[in-house]
């Protein structure tokens, strides 16, 4: 007989002993993966040292916020696709079986490409910004020759090609050990980055004395007061179009929080996945924000916004003579000097630039095995080493393509790359946004049968349809912002159309290279696995 | 120009339609019969699991209105339509309905001995309607079904697949098939947290597969469907969960853990059969290469409605191709 395992539930539910009935993942779980994605150490410092310069006058906290709001409609979207397909993959998923197998696919391929590459300009991000910053503030608050020329040689073409290889092959190293092992030094990453903005946060509300004498005290008196003055003979105008510049802050405000919606490339590892996802990537929007808007707060406490702008807008000016230092770390170091803590903070800041990398690595190997599952790559590339549990070849793959990354970014520039990263992403992203958009319309049965979540409607209208709208203009405005707004679209020129043109194109070839030898040598057609299956 | 037509045709091609872990899930079983015609099958193959974890009572609230929950949410029926609509929604995602008076319900919950009788009542019932739907559908068209349980499945439902002659339960018994393949089933699993009917110790499953290795007699022609997939590779990662059985996290990610079962990585580590059939594990879909052995999980998405499973090409005593589906 039926073995009685749980309560009647108030007469709700009469569940019998069976495995598999409860299994969640919390919020704060779920919270801090999406955390990890967004990450402490360099969206950190963007919003001081890119967003108050670009636009001088705009508002950092407006900004964030207004990013944040539009992004939570994006999470919406992106937990409604994973609440769809709770698999790995589940935006690839879903649209291939939604709009188009070899449209989804060349979406997915261009991401995975592009995320490795990026993976690679973050990575690049350590000798090139993180380890100068740390480095120059510590040779400049203690007097230090030695730091100061490390940190010049460490963004040199040939610092950051040394320093990234290493962090490269760390990461590499690091993601090919068991699962556990891996969890672990991402769980170390998020308490130390925590560790860090406390510190931040001490250093800015406990300040020895006015930012005026201790910025003058460091960088030569009268420096503080002639800023704003030298910003301005260098090119600098106050106060645009608010609104505008608010709108076109939405491509670095998408910049600073991506990695919010990661988790659903996680989806089938959750359960009501429908629950966490939405909880999970809305929490870590919301933590990061107030995270970054504290510190802003804190620090126009005591600098107006109009010099926190000149500092960043010297600094993306490249006036190097006025030896600009736009970074929240650095105002809060010379706010309290102590050797220690900014060491700390130095630690951690490299320590979650590596993470970062690692959940990109993480992300990108969990679409190759789901393209693998589909059939479309060779079952070699998923192969797992017997002893370490990993995916080795996955992983050596993306840690070649992160290494071009690398170098690209050593050649080219770091900024640069990461807002080309916006447009592609965005451009990838159209497709499975589309798909969930249209999802209650071009595949009835299977949205009638999904969960309340994805089911819900407005006025007869679904929420997703509604959410996917908003998600699917926001989406539109960054393209075309990129092109209205060089500054911070990434000066998307022929060579970024034309790489991107490159990827998506190479990815049809595979999908229908991979399609043509399956039905040529086993008899199988790909595309079964992208139709719907209706009930007898 | 399609593709086959371009390739051109090939010899006698016996193609597996495999699903696993429907869970009671009556959209799902019949989207599994109906991807057999669409992709053309020749024989359909179940991994075990078949039958659902839970009955949802569906009170009559007096004067032709019920009122039931599903997933915490309150439903209502107000018309022989609307009645007939909920009690298939709760079938699709794999809970049995069962509409019942007041008295009737405070009676059942009041005497477990009665509610058990009840659930092992409607998961045979619904086993029984879905082999007579397989009858209906397969015979004619010269399809043949090997159905097992699973781990989770009460031993009475295999007393109910017993009853239809062109369905078979490969459970610790050998079937010949065409071309000279062999089907082999073992629907056991090792011990869960939950302990179900079927669980065992990793020792006595050991000595029932090793019976089931005697009874091989072509290992390269063998088809074996065991419920519970190899310990360590791919096709058995899930969520490790702590003493109240929550899922553990790390570093805001699910921890995974193995959970097949190493005397089945031995078994075909040491019988080399052609193809392992597995589920269990709803979360590792995948498919790997074991020596000779093409194993596969088709994996389960039943609360979504979604079926997945496995479409495997045989011909000439090898496994052509395969294909992971969903739909």
């Amino acid at each position: 007989m039926a073995e009685m395992a749980a309560t009647t539930e108030d007469r709700r539910l009469y569940a019998r002993k069976s495995s598999g009935l409860v299994r969640t993942i919390g919020v704060f779980g779920a919270m801090v993966f999406g955390v990890h994605c967004i990450s402490l150490s360099s969206s950190g410092l963007i919003p001081f040292s890119w967003v108050a310069g670009v636009w001088p006058g705009s508002s950092i906290i407006g900004v964030l916020t207004v990013a944040m709001i539009f992004c939570l409609f994006h999470a919406y979207t992106y937990s409604v696709i994973g609440a769809t397909m709770p698999r790995s993959a589940a935006d690839y998923t879903l649209a291939s079986r939604v709009l188009s197998a070899p449209l989804a696919f060349a979406a997915s391929w261009t991401l995975v490409i592009f995320s490795a590459m990026v993976a690679g300009s973050l990575i690049a991000w350590i000798p090139n910004t993180a380890i100068p910053v740390l480095f120059r503030t510590m040779g400049i608050i203690f007097n230090n020759p030695g730091f100061l020329s490390f940190a010049g040689w460490s963004e040199s073409a040939a610092g950051i090609i040394i320093i990234g290889s290493i962090c490269t092959v760390i990461t590499f190293i690091t993601m090919i050990l068991p699962t556990r092992t891996i969890l672990r030094i991402l769980e170390v990453g998020f308490f130390l980055g925590i560790i860090a903005w406390v510190i931040l946060y001490f250093q800015l509300g406990t300040a020895v004395g006015s930012f005026e004498a201790q910025w003058d005290k460091f960088m030569g008196a009268g420096s503080y007061a002639g800023r704003i003055q030298l910003a301005v003979d260098n090119g600098m105008v106050t106060n645009p179009n608010v609104a505008i510049m608010t709108l076109a802050g939405l491509i670095m405000g998408f910049w600073i929080f991506y990695g919010y919606y990661i988790p659903t490339f996680f989806a089938g590892e959750v359960k009501q996945a429908e629950k966490t996802l939405i909880s999970g990537s809305w929490a870590s929007l919301i933590t990061t924000w107030a995270i970054f808007v504290v510190a802003a707060l804190l620090l126009q406490r005591m600098v107006p916004l109009e010099w926190i702008a000149a500092e960043s807008y010297l600094s993306n000016a490249g006036i190097s003579d006025a030896n600009p230092m736009p970074y929240i770390t650095f105002y809060a170091a010379i706010l309290r000097p102590s050797a220690l803590l900014t060491w700390i903070v130095a630690i951690a800041w490299v320590y979650t630039l590596i993470n970062l990398a690692q959940t990109y690595f993480f992300y990108c190997s969990r679409i190759i095995f789901a393209w693998s599952f589909d059939r479309l790559i060779p079952e070699k590339v998923c192969y797992i080493h017997p002893t370490l549990r990993s995916p080795i070849v996955a992983i050596a793959i993306i840690t070649v393509i992160a290494e071009i990354g690398v170098i690209d970014a050593a050649l080219g520039g770091v900024m640069g790359a990461q807002l080309n990263f916006v447009f592609f992403a965005v451009c990838t992203q159209l497709v499975p946004c589309l798909a969930i958009t249209l999802f209650p319309f071009l595949k009835p049965d299977m949205f009638e049968n999904a969960s309340a979540f994805v089911r819900r409607k407005v006025g007869g209208i679904p929420v997703i349809t509604l959410v996917g709208c908003v998600t699917l203009l926001y989406q539109v405005w960054m393209l075309v912002a990129s092109f209205l707004f060089p500054a911070v679209g990434g000066r998307i020129g022929v060579g970024t159309l034309g790489t991107l043109a490159a990827f998506i194109i190479s990815g049809i070839i595979v999908f229908y290279a991979a399609r043509a030898y399956r039905l040529n040598k086993e008899g199988i057609d790909i595309n079964w696995t992208f139709q719907s299956i209706p009930p007898v | 120009m399609k593709f086959g037509k371009l390739f051109g045709g090939s010899s006698k091609i016996t193609r597996i339609m495999y699903g696993s872990d429907f869970h009671g899930s009556e959209l799902v079983y019949r989207k599994f019969i109906s991807a057999a015609f669409q992709y053309k099958a020749d024989v359909l193959m179940v991994g075990g699991d078949v039958t659902g974890k839970a009955m949802v009572p569906v009170v009559h609230q007096g004067g032709g209105n019920y009122e039931g929950f599903l997933f915490g949410r309150r439903e209502e029926a107000n018309s022989g339509e609307e009645l007939e609509k909920l009690k298939n929604t709760i079938s699709n995602v794999g809970f049995y309905p069962i509409i019942i008076e007041k008295d009737e319900a405070a009676e059942l919950e009041a005497d477990p001995q009665k509610m058990s009788g009840r659930f092992e009542a409607e998961m045979c019932e619904r086993i029984r309607q879905w082999m007579q739907l397989a009858d209906e559908k397969l015979t004619p068209a010269g399809m043949k079904m090997y159905f097992m349980p699973g781990n989770d499945d009460l031993y009475s439902i295999d007393d109910v697949i017993s009853e239809f002659e062109n369905i078979s339960n490969p459970d610790m018994k050998r079937f010949e098939m065409e071309e000279g393949y062999e089907v082999l089933g073992l629907s056991n699993a090792n011990m869960t947290p939950w302990a179900c009917i079927r669980d065992l110790e990793e020792d006595d499953l050991k000595k029932k597969l090793d019976t089931l290795a005697g009874m091989v007699q072509n290992p390269e022609r063998a088809i074996v469907i065991i419920h519970v997939p190899p310990y360590g590779t791919p096709l058995d990662s899930c969520p490790d969960l702590d003493k109240n059985l929550k899922i553990i996290t790390q570093g805001g990610q699910v921890v995974m853990k193995s959970a097949g079962s190493p005397a089945v990585k031995a078994f075909i580590d040491k019988v080399q059969p052609m193809l392992a059939l597995h589920g269990h594990i709803h979360e590792s879909a995948g498919h790997l290469r074991i020596g000779r052995t093409l194993a596969i999980n088709a994996g389960s998405e039943y609360a979504e409605g979604i079926f997945k499973g496995a479409l495997i090409n045989l011909e000439g005593g090898k496994v052509k191709g395969h294909l992971l589906i969903s739909g």
